[in-house]
């Protein structure tokens, strides 16, 4: 009776061992399989998404620029796609609707919003426009001569893939502007030319005249590689611009507002002395600005955002705006730059949520894409949540 | 008293016969069912590996020939020999693992003859199951009607 029931015994711990083995062994043994499996569904979803991002115009299909220079509000967007709407070439993004998917003074698109308007409940995902190389640079502060009539600004440029590769022979171009202390401020440009080595890196200097005193400078670089751009803007101000005023152009406007509040009361004012269109060949005036209520900007009491209309601007689109403030009142006078549509807010990248918090599997997608006549890569993951 | 004693005996080792012919039932059970799986995983169709898989690289060679074109530059190096140059903005637009080699040729599939225009290793070439050519063809250079046809082959590094 004893040994029967350790038969049975035996039987059931040696099926359970068995069942438990193949539990295990099974489903490892078509992981691989699933893996694909899950990778292909996920790489499939993405390419969808994608093709509406980049194919899609959305609806209304001016929804980046539909409220002009008043708040966008992101309700009033019912479908979602980058797509320009003037230009019926693939892969041509229309630039007011990527700067909206940026932190945005007039308002943007959130994550939530677009994933629900792309149907993507159930997944996440991140979406990334960087230019096509990255450019890492450094200028140092001018070195004035003994006479003190010349300054000589000196620059350091690293070209490289995103692996890492160094870029020889790529162009760099280095313009820059600078405001001597004369009454008005006058706003004054320099460009150096010069070529990356078989390591990608290049130094260059220019001397600009000092017979009045140097106030501000900005230089920023356009490098060239088999003649795609991608444009770097760098400020040497010891401060961030961005506390002077924040800066939006939106269609044909340009649109000022007012920095976040890191100051105590009472708030300094500042004025708009000039606004410069640059296209690196041309450089067009677009606005002669004073002192003036007109053209000044504070916080409350009616000055909270400036803005003003310029017939083309949206057409021409230029690759940056210089714009030169009097900021005394906050310490200084100060040249603000802004490259085409904010995307050079970030060092030329604008991104829709962070990467996938987990290790799980993801896809990944990668375009080139053409925004502001500028190429760009625009990168779409995907994964489950 | 030995006759009850020899039947018990027997009775327990007829019991514990059957107990292990149960084992081995059983086991002869789990072995055929995983016998069963084995069979269908290997003639299950399985999904192709991403690694083999060349419709993505075929779409971003097309994406990137493109947007040259859109920007005005393929024709003109094609025209203009910018050989240097196209290599160059082929490999900046091209992810960082993803190796080329371009070939152009005339209308009549003749190769015009320029330099190696590629990037990375060229054996993989030869040695990948998954190489994508893409082929696009660029009308002419402004006003001058030339078709020139380029084949671009990608792999991934």
């Amino acid at each position: 009776m004893t040994g029967e029931a350790y038969d049975h015994m035996m039987a059931a711990v040696v099926l359970a061992a068995i069942f438990v083995a193949s539990v295990v062994v099974v489903p490892s043994l078509s992981y691989v399989n699933l893996l694909y499996l899950d990778q292909q569904q996920l790489q499939n979803i993405a390419l969808s998404a994608m093709k509406t991002i980049l194919f899609d115009e959305g609806y209304p299909t001016n929804w980046g620029s539909m409220h002009g220079a008043n708040m966008f509000n992101q309700s009033d967007v019912k479908r979602f796609g980058l797509a320009d709407a003037k230009d019926p070439s693939l892969y041509v993004l229309d630039p007011n609707k990527v700067q909206r998917l940026a932190n945005n003074p007039l308002g943007n698109i959130t994550y939530d919003r677009v994933r629900e308007l792309l149907g993507l409940s159930g997944y996440g995902f991140s979406i990334i426009f960087r230019p096509l190389f990255n450019v890492d640079h450094y200028v140092a502060p001018p070195a004035y001569s003994g006479d003190q009539k010349t300054a000589t600004i000196t620059f350091n440029v690293n070209v490289s893939r995103y692996d890492g590769q160094p870029v020889p022979n790529a162009i760099v171009s280095a313009y820059m502007v600078y405001v001597a202390d004369t009454s008005p401020p006058i706003t004054h440009t320099a460009q150096y030319r010069t070529m990356t080595d078989s390591l990608g890196r290049c130094q260059g200097s220019s001397e600009v005249s000092a017979s009045a005193k140097i106030l501000d400078i900005v230089v920023f670089f356009k490098v060239t590689v088999g003649d795609r751009s991608t444009l770097v803007v760098q400020s040497r101000d010891t401060q961030t611009p961005d506390d002077i005023a924040k800066i939006n152009v939106v269609g044909d406007n340009i649109v000022l507002t007012n920095p976040p509040i890191k100051i105590d009361p009472p708030y300094p004012s500042r004025w708009i002395l000039n606004i410069q269109m640059y296209n690196f060949e041309t450089s067009i005036n677009l606005l002669n600005g004073s002192r003036t209520n007109p053209y000044k900007l504070v916080y409350g009491s009616g000055y909270g955002v400036w803005s003003q209309a310029f017939e083309g601007l949206d057409q021409t689109e230029p690759a940056i705006l210089i714009f030169t403030f009097d900021a005394v009142d906050v310490g200084r006078t100060l040249i603000l730059l802004i490259g085409p549509w904010g995307l050079w807010s970030a060092g030329g990248i604008v991104q829709l949520n962070s990467g996938p918090v987990s290790s799980g599997a993801s896809a990944s997608i990668q375009r080139d894409v053409i925004i502001a006549g500028m190429a760009y890569i625009a990168e779409l993951r995907l994964w489950k949540t | 008293m030995e006759d009850l004693t020899r039947k018990m005996t027997k009775g327990k080792n007829r019991k514990s016969v059957k107990g292990q012919m149960r084992v081995v039932e059983s086991i002869m059970a789990t072995l055929i069912v995983i016998a069963a799986v084995t069979f269908l995983y290997f003639f299950a169709a399985t999904p192709s590996s991403q690694a083999n898989d060349t419709s993505e690289l075929e779409k971003i060679g097309h994406n990137v020939l493109h947007d040259i074109d859109e920007q005005q530059l393929l024709a003109r190096y094609v025209y203009n020999s910018e050989w240097a140059n196209m290599t160059a903005a082929l490999v900046v637009s091209l992810p960082t693992n993803v190796y080329f080699n371009l070939s152009i040729y005339d209308i009549n599939h003749q190769s015009i003859g320029h330099p190696l225009i590629q990037y990375g290793d060229q054996q993989i070439f030869s040695s990948s199951s998954a190489v994508a050519s893409v082929t696009y063809i660029v009308p002419g250079y402004q006003t001058n009607y030339n078709p020139r046809i380029l084949v671009l082959k990608l792999v991934n590094g």
